[in-house]
């Protein structure tokens, strides 16, 4: 079913957008739906297209010459992603982009994306208000793996995660899913070490933890390993 | 948000509601020690969390609370 096209005033790049403007991306955009695993783009391919996701998760994943895989973000709803190819032409994706379930996204020429900003600064302002957010996000991330313990690194990737797309229960605890070879990947540590801090939590009643999903029992707890308040 | 200006309609506000509609807030946080503005579960948590969470004197913080919100209204 098509899209709504002002639904795509939910793409944080798009909030200044005017409803003309909407439309003309969406008329531009072929939706594409993927099954879990199955990938929108892959690391290296040219960066011709950008997405936005409608609906559905994914994940964006980098892989060194070994094939070693690194979780660098999950996109939640109407997140954009995959956008280098409207400021560099010549760009090829940095990361692969894998469904976590099934997913569909709008896939729109990054050539058009370019060409619009050219009369529309909102636009560039915007998509440069997206790319500081990666750059801070992403700077906080190295200094976490440079200085600080594993534990503080799991949890501080915890509640990143929580923030973007935790469930608040009607008990209070807050439901967030994601695997543990996500949260492995997230925190630059290994399967083996993200197991056993989470059952250390266990015993400690800060979370319980099933397989996919984690129910976050004490989120304040967690708070204070992030930032190591007394 | 003009029902925030009570303390009922406030301990329900989650911090991250509260410091949107009253940013002068963030000195109420610093004032009780709480590390609350720039929290990742500020959308989770409200003002009643807050209190329990940091066992603050439930009284003393929201009449500061409901102090800043009726100034600004």
């Amino acid at each position: 079913m098509p899209i709504d096209p002002l639904n795509l005033r939910r793409v944080s790049v798009f909030q200044n957008a005017t409803d003309d403007d909407l439309r003309l991306f969406a008329k531009n955009g072929i939706e594409r739906s993927i099954e879990e695993g199955e990938y929108f783009f892959f690391q290296g391919d040219p960066a011709i297209y950008f997405y936005v996701l409608i609906s559905g998760r994914a994940k964006l994943m980098q892989a060194n010459p070994s094939g070693q895989q690194v979780n660098l973000r999950t996109i939640s709803e109407w997140q954009m992603f995959g956008a280098l190819g409207a400021v560099s032409e010549e760009a090829t994706y940095p990361a692969s982009a894998q469904a976590l379930e099934h997913s569909t996204a709008l896939a729109i020429k990054s050539a058009f994306l370019k060409e619009m900003m050219n009369t529309r600064p909102y636009l560039s302002f915007d998509l440069m208000k997206l790319m500081t957010d990666y750059i801070q996000e992403m700077q906080e991330r190295y200094r976490e793996l440079a200085t600080e313990k594993v534990e503080r690194r799991i949890a501080r990737a915890v509640l990143r995660l929580t923030a973007q797309m935790g469930i608040k229960t009607a008990d209070g605890n807050i439901e967030l899913a994601f695997t543990r070879q996500d949260m492995a990947e997230m925190s630059g540590t290994t399967l083996y070490t993200v197991s056993r801090v989470l059952s250390e939590w266990e015993k400690r009643g800060l979370v319980e933890s099933g397989r996919e999903r984690v129910l976050i029992r004490n989120p304040h707890g967690l708070v204070q390993i992030a930032e190591e308040l007394d | 948000m003009s029902t925030m200006n009570d303390k009922s309609a406030l301990s329900e506000t989650t911090v991250e509601d509260f410091l949107k509609a009253t940013p002068e807030a963030v000195s109420i946080f610093a004032g009780f020690h709480t590390a609350c503005p720039g929290c990742y579960l500020a959308r989770f948590c409200t003002l009643k969390d807050v209190v329990i969470t940091y066992h603050l004197d439930e009284k003393v913080f929201f009449e500061e609370a409901v102090k800043l919100t009726v100034r600004k209204s």
